[in-house]
């Protein structure tokens, strides 16, 4: 067998060895069929050789008027007697890694992007719930995925989606509240009041005393159906109030638009490459000619929360990416379709903008802020109970 | 097929060879050291003996079927 392999794994010993007839020495080596894998002749009386660690045995107990002297080690053996004399930085080395693992593996922050504080505390308890919190490991990909939907299918009804994203040794959750239509309240007597402060559009009575009209301007809380229905100035009976409110009700939307943005064309080319990932550096495996601009899907192939690096299998699109410039009446319109499309975001399908007007504008660091009044037509009526000691 | 033989080949290499480098011979599946001194190395080898001749003439490597002859080679005889 080839032992150039084996040599390196296999303990070496160097050894000096003196005497006359140096040859004479080796020839005893060869009768006792003990491997040399090396010999440097120092001179005439003196030779350095290396052996196996297994032959040093036989060799020490020859009996021989030769001055035989361990001077060395190679391959496994070096590498222990290194380890031994470096220890202390051997020691220091592997807490220093294990200490790197555990901190890039690690969450030091948990942040629940909403407005909604209920939503935020609902969301962190979720995840507490399913080890996501400080200090806990972070997931891989899989967890995340399976985490969301395990969320998701839990409180249908509240959220409509959630995003996990790693950043550093963080986790920034982004959530959408599911904008649920106002379930009917189960209450035995009630009053339809405004939800919030409109002009009234249209009404559709089904029962109770109507208390304001089409036109009348009402402000959050005002009773529009009333549930007493009162005979003279007597309440006469108490009804459950129920009816469809529309209401005007006005907005003032922000939105900011940038005035460079990038353009990003593919060019047809594309190519798979492996890549080996370590924290956050990529080295590409025979890319010899990567793109410069390019639009990645990746796959990973090996990847496991103990180890640094990860190799991943890319899909590389080649695009072309060009800086271009809005004109201002661009980025104007831009940003108007930007801001009808939040305000019709919040709304359902029956509801929708009466009219819009633009407020003020103005371009700064690049970017464009609109401020824009919206008129809309929106659903305005919301259940309140009537107690009997109301 | 035809790959896992020549990696069997290089692993067990069951041939016997002579390689000539400057000052150097390897000589690979020997059997066994017939004469060593500084002047002459004779190795015997399935295909015949091996004759080196030279001065200072050193056994630098020697394995279980490899043996490397280094030192001032003057000729070498296959017989």
């Amino acid at each position: 067998m080839n032992r150039k392999f084996v040599n390196y794994f296999e303990g070496v010993v160097v050894l000096c060895i003196e005497g006359r007839k140096i040859e004479r020495f080796l020839s005893y080596l060869y009768k006792l069929k003990i491997d040399i894998i090396d010999t440097n002749v120092i001179d005439r009386k003196k030779v350095i050789i290396k052996i196996y660690n297994s032959d040093l045995e036989k060799v020490m107990n020859m009996k021989t008027t030769y001055n035989i002297e361990k001077i060395g080690y190679e391959g496994k053996l070096k590498l222990l007697s290194g380890i031994k004399k470096h220890l202390f930085l051997v020691i220091s080395l592997i807490i220093g890694y294990a200490l790197l693992l555990y901190l890039s593996n690690v969450i030091f922050e948990v942040e629940v992007i909403h407005s909604n504080a209920n939503i935020r505390d609902l969301m962190i308890a979720e995840l507490e719930e399913r080890d996501i919190s400080k200090w806990k490991f972070k997931k891989n990909h899989e967890g995340i995925e399976r985490i969301k939907k395990e969320i998701l299918d839990e409180h249908k009804e509240r959220l409509e989606w959630i995003e996990i994203e790693n950043v550093g040794t963080k986790y920034i959750v982004k959530v959408v509240e599911r904008k649920m239509k106002s379930e009917e309240k189960n209450y035995t007597y009630q009053d339809i009041v405004s939800s919030k402060s409109a002009i009234i559009m249209k009404m559709e009575v089904f029962e109770g005393e109507i208390v304001k009209r089409k036109n009348d301007f009402v402000k959050k809380g005002d009773v529009i159906i009333s549930g007493r229905i009162m005979k003279g100035n007597e309440v006469s009976k108490i009804v459950k109030a129920s009816g469809q409110i529309y209401g005007e009700v006005w907005y003032n939307i922000k939105v900011e638009h940038p005035i460079i943005y990038q353009s990003k064309t593919l060019t047809g080319n594309e190519k798979k490459i492996y890549q080996i990932q370590f924290l956050n550096f990529g080295i590409s495996l025979f890319d010899f000619s990567p793109f410069k601009d390019k639009k990645v899907e990746t796959t990973n192939v090996l990847s496991n929360p103990l180890i640094p690096f990860k190799i991943v299998k890319e899909l590389q699109k080649e695009a072309v990416i060009e800086d271009e410039i809005y004109t201002d009446s661009e980025a104007l319109i831009k940003a108007e379709e930007q801001a009808v499309k939040k305000m019709k975001d919040s709304l359902d399908e029956d509801e929708y903008i009466i009219s819009k007007r633009k407020l003020k504008y103005y371009i700064e660091n690049n970017k464009l802020y609109l401020e824009m009044f919206f008129k809309v037509c929106e659903k305005i009526g919301e259940e309140r109970e009537i107690t009997e000691t109301e | 097929m035809k790959m896992i033989d020549k990696i069997k080949n290089y692993i067990y290499d069951p041939k016997m060879s002579v390689h000539i480098y400057k000052n150097k011979v390897n000589i690979v599946n020997y059997i066994e050291i017939e004469h060593f001194d500084s002047n002459k190395v004779i190795v015997s080898t399935d295909d015949g003996n091996i004759t080196v001749e030279g001065k200072n003439l050193v056994v630098s490597k020697l394995l279980g079927n490899e043996i490397l002859i280094s030192g001032d080679i003057k000729q070498i005889e296959l017989r």
